[in-house]
């Protein structure tokens, strides 16, 4: 079956995307000659600055929540490839500067390549001796227990992070502070994915995953690499249970406990679904005595047209729920002051 | 028999790789799709072009520095993991061998040698994880046992046999690594991308040399 999206030439695919996102957003990113999307509140106080990489084809993830009060820089890679340790170095660089002493905040998500490219760059940025400090997310309990979360894969959490961080950032906390706050939050978050139709590679047309009409797979990868248990199609509540409940456990959630909860559509699950599957993962937290305290349900990190949601649960505290409640205005993350 | 690897038969070589890789991309690419996510082939490709475009910039005249401007416009795309592996061997390359030395065969062995090490440093994988070490390591191995020749043409070809059986050898191997890791038990029988590229660049190399 041919694959039927709109696009134009699949080796424009980021260019074209990022300069639409740009013209779709002028007051409040930038898109440089290079191709880095920067914050037009760059530079605007002396704070740490937030820089984050990613592939693209996630959208509106990660370059649709720079912005002020969100990421500053986010350096693009190409569809679902995460960007070399050049552009990485550049970016840092460039937050090093306008963040007038304060340093830079240097975000990835564990994926191979991330990883790859975020480890280079922070030797050739100690070399340049540049003020970063660089922190991983790794959030997904379905590839590793949280006694090895360095193989566990950095998922939507992230996006909820970047909040905490750079609120923090504009409250004049140092970059210290700021990393002790983010790898806090980063750690107190976990995330599971589930996928019942996979998406197909917009630059190649190739399937990714292929699923059965009566299957589904909990525990998916970011890209639909296959990792998880398949098993037949569950109703939302069932499967809001099995997630919930497993999520829980990794986190040791006890009542009295306050949590956000984010519902991330992969791409073609609608928002009626992700709305239904909250309601389920809400009552079951009432029932643990739990309060959910922040939620955000939406296409967040997505995978093209795959079928599937993530849900991610992470502890909150009164500096968080402060953090989280601040303004922003990135293209997909406003809060209004 | 070939004694020394000059601009000529580097360009020729790098050519012959590129080549490989631009023949086999979509095999690359569906051995990706079913344990990975179904790019590598498209990448690989991309860095090639990369690197032909920076081969032939120049300067022909000094190759350490030839393979470094290689190394930097390699990690300069963006590539996901390929990136930094593929740079990462073009800068061991650079490093491994003194400015205006001319390469023998006791030099291409340290060249790669210098490679590996670059490689390793950025992969963290090690032989049996299935990746592209797994041939990578073996066809270094192989090149520099049959330095002693001193015939480049007969190391590359060492090379490139053992880059082949190191490439076959992951058919059998569950993934530790990289995508694939996700995949655990469901990706044996299935050969990793990654080596076979490396398998596709020493053939292209072993080609390069007697042309």
């Amino acid at each position: 079956m041919a694959m039927k999206k709109f696009i134009n030439d699949p080796k424009d695919l980021t260019k074209e995307l990022l300069e639409g996102l740009a013209l779709s957003n002028p007051s409040r990113i930038t898109l440089t000659a290079d191709g880095l999307v920067v914050s037009k509140s760059l530079g605007d106080m002396k704070r740490v600055h937030i820089v984050t990489i990613a592939g693209t084809g996630h959208e509106p993830a990660i370059s649709g929540f720079v912005g002020k009060g969100m990421v500053d820089i986010c350096v693009p890679g190409d569809i679902f490839a995460a960007p070399g340790p050049n552009k990485c170095v550049e970016a840092i660089k460039m937050a090093c500067d306008a963040s007038k002493g304060a340093g830079v905040l240097f975000v990835v998500l564990n994926h191979s390549g991330d990883m790859m490219s975020g480890n280079m760059a922070m030797e050739m940025a100690e070399e340049l001796k540049l003020n970063v400090r660089k922190l991983v997310t790794q959030e997904d309990i379905s590839n590793a227990p949280r006694s090895d979360a360095g193989n566990r894969r950095g998922l939507v959490g992230a996006l909820a992070m970047y909040k905490m961080a750079s609120a923090a950032s504009r409250e004049g906390k140092s970059l210290g502070q700021v990393y002790d706050i983010s790898e806090k939050f980063s750690l107190n978050m976990a995330t599971l994915a589930v996928a019942m139709r996979g998406a197909t590679h917009p630059q190649t047309g190739d399937f990714i995953s292929v699923f059965a009409e009566d299957e589904m797979e909990i525990g998916m990868g970011q890209h639909g690499e296959g990792g998880g248990k398949r098993t037949g199609i569950k109703t939302a509540d069932e499967t809001a249970t099995i997630m919930c409940e497993a999520l829980c456990a990794d986190l040791n959630i006890k009542s009295g406990e306050r949590l956000m909860v984010i519902v991330n559509g992969s791409g073609s699950t609608t928002l009626m679904e992700q709305l239904i599957v909250f309601r389920k993962v809400h009552r079951i937290l009432e029932g643990k005595g739990v309060s959910v305290v922040a939620s955000w349900v939406d296409d967040i990190l997505t995978v093209q047209e795959a079928a599937g949601f993530q849900l991610c649960l992470a502890r909150m505290d009164d500096q968080l729920l402060k953090y989280w409640n601040e303004p922003c205005d990135a293209p997909y993350l406003r809060v209004v002051g | 028999m070939v004694k020394f690897v000059e601009y000529g038969h580097l360009r020729n070589m790098l050519s012959a790789a590129a080549e490989e890789i631009e023949r086999n991309k979509d095999y690359l690419s569906k051995l990706d799709e079913i344990i990975g996510d179904g790019d590598h082939g498209t990448t690989i490709s991309k860095a090639m072009t990369i690197m032909t475009e920076a081969l032939a910039a120049g300067p022909e005249d000094d190759l350490k520095a030839l393979l470094k401007n290689i190394s930097r416009v390699l990690l300069g795309f963006a590539g996901g993991a390929t990136g930094p592996l593929l740079g990462s061997m073009f800068t061991g390359l650079s490093d491994g061998m003194e400015a205006g030395e001319r390469i023998d065969a006791a030099v291409l062995c340290r060249m790669f040698q210098a490679s590996e090490k670059a490689v390793l440093k950025v992969s963290g994988a090690a032989v049996g994880d299935k990746t592209m070490i797994d041939a990578f390591i073996p066809a270094v191995a192989a090149l520099c046992r049959d330095a002693a020749t001193g015939d480049i043409s007969r190391m590359l070809e060492a090379g490139m046999q053992a880059a082949q059986a190191g490439a076959e050898s992951t058919r059998a191997l569950m993934a530790r690594k990289g995508r694939a890791r996700n995949m655990a038990e469901k990706s044996v029988g299935l050969l990793d991308a990654g080596a076979m590229s490396i398998s596709f660049l020493f053939k292209g190399f072993h080609k390069g040399i007697q042309a």
